[in-house]
């Protein structure tokens, strides 16, 4: 009879085999490990804590039921974090389907405001550490609408190609390019105003 | 190329999108213009902040709830695929049989109502004003009533039928 594995001190891929196999243990310590990754990617395109969590866990059995798929061209977060991505895309479509048109949207059609809009002076390395620039830009990234945030998450965190962006929100390269540009400047305004707000710069 | 276009261009380069010629002419282009090299280096600078900035976050739950809800969500479509994947053998034997069967019948049905000819109904009165149908291509339903001397008929007909074919006569 073989040994009971270890779990706990198991290499993510043999986890994954064996949850492949049905081992249901085995994604459990899969969950285990990535679940707050999964989380922080829904969170950061939802900005919702009840909506992140319920589609972060919506894509673990997504991938519980798709493992078959999964063949280790990129490590398993990184897939894990692919369905959470696809998920929340999918919520907000759906969310967008609800309402009308945003502001945001006419401003990409007829010529944004925001192209109007200097980029601010922002020279922030020096006088913050690393993660208090983290939280304030956590903090501006709240503030983009919908569109700005999943572009630039998909682009910064997601590390896809223009074209891979286009496919997943249904729009042209054009428009991801247009929405990433405006998303960039806005996240630099935004910044700008939370540096000389707290004196870092003038 | 408008203000817009050259805007989009410089973050091309800066994304490592435009290359070869392109991206070379472009080059050029920023380095005689400080509008573009002031456009150019901010959205650099920007990418490098932005790049890797995603906050390390914990699940606002604690991870025995969170998982349980996961393993309950696998366990039940697990169970809902199984009803479907797995026919009882009742369930195939009526496959096997009635799926042949529905298909032949529906092609017997359809070729029966392409049928050009109007059908003969044989609609007839009989003498105590009884309505009778002989043709097996009409369901009706009758209502009779000797108080208000009155006969209703409900015919239900799937077929083109004209109207000179249609005569009812209610007492």
């Amino acid at each position: 009879m073989p040994a009971e594995p270890d779990y706990s001190t198991a290499e993510a891929p043999q986890l994954v085999d064996r949850a492949k196999g049905g081992d249901l243990q085995a994604f459990e310590e899969l969950v285990s490990r990535y679940r707050d990754r999964a989380y922080a990617r829904a969170y950061s395109i939802m900005r919702n804590e009840d909506l992140a969590v319920d589609l972060s866990q919506n894509a673990w059995v997504k991938a519980w039921q798709r493992l078959a798929q999964f063949h280790g061209e990129a490590s398993f977060p990184t897939w894990l974090n692919r369905i959470v991505t696809n998920l929340c895309l999918d919520e907000l479509r759906r969310r967008k389907r609800a309402r009308t048109d945003s502001i945001e949207e006419i401003e990409e059609a007829t010529g944004p405001v925001e192209n109007r809009m200097d980029i601010q002076e922002v020279d922030p390395m020096e006088r913050l550490n690393r993660e208090e620039l983290r939280e304030r830009i956590d903090a501006a990234m709240a503030k983009l609408s919908d569109n700005h945030r999943t572009v630039l998450v998909l682009y910064e965190y997601e590390q896809l190609e223009y074209k891979h962006i286009a496919e997943k929100m249904g729009t042209s390269i054009g428009t991801v390019m247009s929405r990433l540009f405006y998303a960039r400047k806005k996240m630099a305004a935004l910044l700008g105003e939370t540096l000389k707000r707290d004196g870092l710069i003038e | 190329m408008n203000e817009n276009e050259i805007q989009l261009k410089v973050q091309a380069l800066v994304d490592g999108v435009l290359t070869g010629r392109e991206a070379e002419e472009l080059q050029q282009r920023i380095n005689n213009d400080a509008t573009l090299q002031q456009l150019h280096e901010r959205l650099t600078q920007m990418r490098g902040l932005i790049a890797n900035s995603e906050l390390p976050r914990p699940l606002p739950e604690s991870g025995d709830f969170y998982w349980n809800k996961i393993a309950e969500s696998i366990e039940r479509e697990e169970r809902a695929g199984e009803r479907i994947a797995k026919p009882t053998p009742a369930n195939r034997w009526l496959l096997r049989w009635l799926a042949p069967l529905a298909g032949v019948s529906t092609v017997v049905l359809l070729l029966t109502l392409q049928q050009p000819t109007a059908p003969d109904l044989g609609i007839t009165l009989s003498s105590d004003h009884e309505l009778e149908l002989s043709s097996d291509e009409i369901d009706v339903m009758t209502y009779n009533s000797d108080d208000d001397s009155m006969s209703i008929v409900w015919l239900d007909y799937s077929m083109d039928i004209q109207k000179d074919y249609m005569e009812l006569w209610l007492d």
